[in-house]
């Protein structure tokens, strides 16, 4: 029985690539060092990398170095090749080693991807899936663990998915490279090795689509990415202490499920609103403005946001802990969401 | 061509450069292993001659521009070794508090203006820096030290240019151990002689031996001295080798068994120092020695340094934040 | 401490004032809530009272002049205290600092949306409610259970009970509709009439309309549009009583109509009607409407009514008598449709109007609601 298999993150990732490529010769996979040891493949030296999380292992034998290109280091340029060839006919998933590169790939993606479908007229679509790493947690330092989707979802024109789970990290990347406009999908190391329910064959998670991940009745803990386990930790100990919290994955935050969260808030009357990013201009200020906007009525306490701290990331262990959301940061944001004194 | 461009009384600082950066490079990744270094860690063993025989043309005022594999640059332009380990560990007495670690320091007071995380990343701050020196004429030089990946960033491109046209006093030191991360230069790079890209900008170009120190000092030297008179930017490569893989844990899967062997055995660029002069005798085998004895307890002390100091206190994260 | 006085704005559209009068002179004493000064806008002459005890130590605009709104006229302080240097000079180079908001927040409550919509929806007063949230914030919670608490005390019979303050709104209505009812002399006339032109008037209107961008036109719209019409051939309607055996006529119809709003009965007042076209009134009428449901009426929107319309035919009422708006004389109560005519019951003051010249009005006002060709000459959108 299929529902018992349990894959990780990755896997469920690399799954998803291999079927879809498998299943349609229309796909290309370009990125840095995804396949290693390139041009050496009758020396039996390529295919030894996979990508810096050994995400892609495998997939140059399994599809070729034609499909399974290597990229030297020129994010703009090969992502600038990707926003182009994949308004051919042809679809590219491109990767971008770490979201920190995007200062460098982000000309071509914002200015060009991202504008494509509304310069044309609505007749030229780009069906180009970017797969980047975020997050933080592993002390990779300033340059390798920023969490940078709030930039991406900011430039109309670019779909913007946040998979937190396998089981969405398989179904969400399908949908993207199905998608016919680009859709950027930010990976969270972090959550690479964590295993999941994952059916073995093909199926979308539609972009645009919010998951009510634990139900209650108290307050709304709206989280993306990581922070989905923090704050089930959280709800456990908020459980112990009497208040019910109802825990919404957002998923997707280009297009954004705005139903499931003003439902959930109407419902609830408290938001605590949780974001491994930085606290201006980002995902979570978007979305406290949006439940004021839009449930006001309803709102019975303070609108919260728990994100990181507004410095870079700290590499030090002790300084990054102190950098990022704790459960302990969420405990105590719910506590003034809903008038408690801590 | 001179032999022996190192001046003779020189040669015991070359060599302790070189044996430094040795040295501390295989206790970190010692220390790695143990698990007491969080993150990653991109070392330099194999390629301690570029950085020795550079920075021994460099005054403590003249800037360098790092990479992400800088602990090497950081030692031989005159950082605390101390502070050095002590950042890899993430620690408070660590050259930028442990707020960067081994791929983010800076130590400005030594003229270094950081290691970075991006490829290419260090290509525009040497410009701004060898600008900043023009304009002031202090008669410093700014080194842009890289690796042959980075020569395929659109930022290589855009600040040799600008180094060019200016005419800044700033030395170009491509590090090209053939690889960018498991990308052999031949798949990555049409040219083989990256030298060869200075034509292409109108500035000088030579490309040298990475594992002669000797070559290296000479070169650097000439370059330095070019550019401190207004003669302008110089592309130096220097062909060398990593003995150990992109970081630590990488099993080199990609590189050839014979290739690595042949490099670790007959171009080290310790040994063939060590050779050349004892060969010439211009120095002893105990005088060698009592060098890398000192070294060795330098780097113990430093490392012991670095263990015993704290971790920064929680308070300190939004520190120096506006 | 000296305290300036400045020119007091007294109305939305006030920029300027003229002192009528000042009751002080330099030098004299006042005490908190005397009057000070009168001063006369276009609309009004209107006394100003002390806002302080103290001295009155200058008069910075003489009696007859001019000011503009916030300007410092006066300044009251203690005797002998030196009155304060203009703003401009002796103080040091200004920099840009924000000050705050010149107000007591102290005195705001501090409750949550959802409690002062609850506070509303059930009719209390929010003030009169003790916060347990965090600094004493009111939360929803706290209201529920203050209306519980109000509804639990049961009467002699057994029968509960909860006792509701009302709106300022409602309040004001309740005195005055006390006062109207007790002491104006009502008469009401009923009549029907076609609303079958009206309504193919009110559909080419729309479609033309809403072409254009403009708010989408009501019934009640052309009704207005109509009454402008009319009125003005009969003046006593647009009238009131002043007492004493007079009365006093308006040359302009201000139609005043009925909104009810979540806090109470607002009217707001559109002005000149019988100057507008008809989409200017559509325009009007649909600004004030939504003013008044988001509260944002100023007082210059609800003063200068002549006459009343009050429509609540969409609650499907046939026909409804309605309290006059003192000191208007006339209310024009409008029920639903039904079978193609509408009901309209006029409300009139028979100190101001007897019984044969409302008939006449009415009789016009059905003659023109059923033939609006009539007015067509002057159906200009």
């Amino acid at each position: 029985m299929s529902e018992e298999r349990k894959i990780t993150y990755a896997q469920a990732i690399k799954e998803a690539m291999v079927q879809e490529m498998q299943k349609d010769k229309d796909i290309i996979f370009i990125g840095q060092d995804i396949s290693g040891g390139a041009g050496r493949e009758k020396d039996g030296l390529t295919d030894t990398w996979g990508g810096s999380f050994g995400v892609s292992k495998g997939m140059s034998t399994l599809l070729g170095t034609n499909r399974v290109i290597d990229c030297p280091l020129s994010e703009a340029g090969y992502m600038g090749a990707a926003v182009s060839a994949s308004t051919t006919g042809i679809k590219v998933i491109s990767e971008l080693m770490f979201n920190d590169f995007l200062w460098l790939a982000g000309d071509q993606l914002f200015n060009g991807a991202a504008k494509l479908r509304y310069l044309s007229g609505g007749t030229e679509t780009c069906r180009l899936t970017v797969r980047t790493v975020m997050g933080g947690g592993l002390n990779a330092g300033m340059h390798h663990s920023q969490s940078l989707y709030s930039l991406a979802a900011h430039i109309p024109g670019i779909k913007v998915a946040i998979p937190s789970t396998p089981y969405d990290a398989k179904g969400m990347l399908v949908a993207a490279i199905r998608d016919e406009d680009p859709v950027i999908i930010f990976e969270n190391k972090a959550l690479y090795n964590v295993e999941g329910y994952v059916p073995e064959e093909l199926y979308t998670v539609p972009l645009g689509k919010a998951r009510i991940a634990k139900e209650g009745s108290d307050v709304t803990i709206i989280v993306m990415s990581r922070m989905l386990y923090v704050a089930l930790e959280a709800e456990e100990n908020l459980k112990k202490n009497g208040i019910s919290a109802e825990i919404i994955d957002v998923r997707s935050l280009v297009p954004l499920d705005e139903n499931v969260i003003i439902d959930s808030v109407k419902k609830t009357g408290h938001v605590v609103i949780v974001d491994e990013a930085l606290p201006r201009c980002s995902a979570a200020t978007d979305l406290a403005a949006l439940v004021a906007d839009k449930s006001i009525d309803y709102i019975d306490g303070p609108i919260k946001t728990v994100t990181s701290k507004p410095c870079p990331v700290p590499f030090s262990p002790i300084l990054e802990k102190e950098y990022l959301p704790s459960k302990e940061d969420i405990i105590n944001a719910v506590y003034e969401a809903t008038n408690r004194e801590g | 061509m001179e032999k022996i461009s190192i001046p003779i009384d020189r040669l015991g600082e070359a060599y302790e450069k070189m044996i430094t950066i040795r040295k501390a490079e295989e206790a970190f990744e010692k220390v790695y292993m143990d698990g007491k270094i969080p993150g990653f860690l991109h070392l330099y063993l194999g390629e301690e001659a570029i950085a020795s025989g550079v920075c021994m043309n460099l005054k403590r005022s003249d800037y360098v521009t790092s990479t992400h594999r800088g602990h090497g640059h950081f030692i031989a332009k005159g950082s605390d070794i101390k502070k050095i380990a002590a950042e890899i560990m993430g620690k408070e007495t660590g050259l930028c508090k442990g707020r960067g670690g081994s791929m983010h320091m800076i130590d400005v007071e030594n003229g270094l203006y950081g290691s970075t995380g991006i490829v290419g990343g260090g290509f525009p701050p040497a410009v701004g820096l060898g600008l900043a020196a023009k304009y002031k004429k202090t008669g410093q030089v700014s080194v842009c030290f890289f690796g042959d990946g980075a020569v395929n960033e659109g930022t290589f491109h855009e600040a040799i240019n600008l180094a060019a046209i200016w005419s800044l006093p700033i030395i170009f030191i491509c590090e090209n151990n053939l690889y960018a991360q498991s990308a052999p230069q031949e798949y990555h790079q049409k040219v083989k002689d990256i030298s060869k890209r200075a034509e292409g900008y109108g500035i000088e170009g030579e490309t040298v031996d990475g594992m002669d120190i000797f070559q290296i000092y000479k070169a650097s030297r000439d370059a330095v001295e070019r550019a401190r008179k207004g003669f302008g930017p110089t592309l130096l490569e220097c062909k060398t080798y990593l003995f150990t893989g992109h970081y630590v844990g990488d099993p080199r899967n990609y590189r050839y068994k014979k290739e690595m062997e042949y490099y670790k055995n007959e171009r080290d660029c310790i040994k063939i120092f060590e050779e050349k002069v004892l060969n010439e005798k211009l120095i002893t085998k105990d005088e060698l020695m009592e060098i890398e004895r000192k070294v060795e307890r330098t780097v113990d002390e430093a490392i012991r340094f670095a263990e015993e100091s704290s971790m920064p206190d929680r308070s300190e994260v939004m520190k120096d934040v506006y | 401490m000296a305290t300036n006085i400045t020119m007091p704005k007294l109305g939305m559209t006030m920029t300027e004032g003229t002192i009528t009068s000042w009751e002080k002179k330099e030098g004299d004493e006042i005490k908190k809530g005397e009057t000070l000064l009168w001063v006369t806008t276009d609309k009004v002459n209107v006394e100003i009272e002390a806002p302080e005890t103290g001295v009155l130590l200058s008069i910075k605009v003489d009696s007859g002049e001019k000011a503009a709104v916030g300007q410092i006229i006066g300044i009251i302080g203690e005797m002998g205290e030196e009155p304060y240097e203009d703003c401009e000079k002796g103080q040091p180079e200004k920099e840009d600092m924000y000050i705050g908001p010149q107000m007591d927040l102290s005195k705001k409550v501090r409750a949550t949306p959802a409690a002062r919509i609850a506070a509303s929806k059930h009719c209390v007063d929010i003030n009169r409610i003790k916060g347990t949230g965090i600094s004493g914030r009111i939360l929803k919670d706290d209201v529920d259970k203050y209306v519980v608490g109000l509804a639990s005390k049961s009467g002699e019979n057994g029968n509960a009970w909860r006792d509701v303050d009302l709106s300022e709104i409602e309040n004001v209505s309740a005195s005055r509709m006390t006062e109207s009812f007790a002491n104006v002399p009502h008469f009401y006339l009923v009549a029907k009439a076609h609303t079958g032109k009206m309504n193919e008037m009110l559909q080419t209107a729309r479609e033309k309309m809403l072409k254009k961008g403009a708010p989408k036109a009501t019934f009640t719209d052309v009704l207005i549009w109509m009454l402008s019409r009319v009125i003005p051939r009969h003046q006593r309607v647009n009238a009131q009583w002043l007492g004493n055996g007079r009365i006093r006529i308006f040359e302009d119809v201000n139609i005043g109509i009925a909104v009810a709003t979540h806090k109470g009965l607002l009217v707001p007042i559109i002005k000149r009607s019988g100057n507008m076209s008809f989409d200017q009134i559509v325009t009007e009428r649909a600004k004030l409407v939504e003013r008044a449901r988001n509260g944002k009426l100023m007082p210059d929107d609800m003063a200068g009514g002549t006459i009343t319309v009050s429509n609540l035919g969409m609650y499907g009422i046939d026909m409804f008598n309605g309290i006059i708006n003192t000191p208007q004389s006339a209310l024009l109560a409008v029920g639903g449709i039904d079978d193609g005519m509408i009901t309209m019951s006029l409300s009139l003051d028979h100190r101001v109007i007897d019984g044969a010249a409302g008939a006449e009005f009415l009789k016009d006002l059905k003659e023109i609601m059923e033939n609006p060709e009539k007015l067509l000459d002057e159906y200009l959108f």
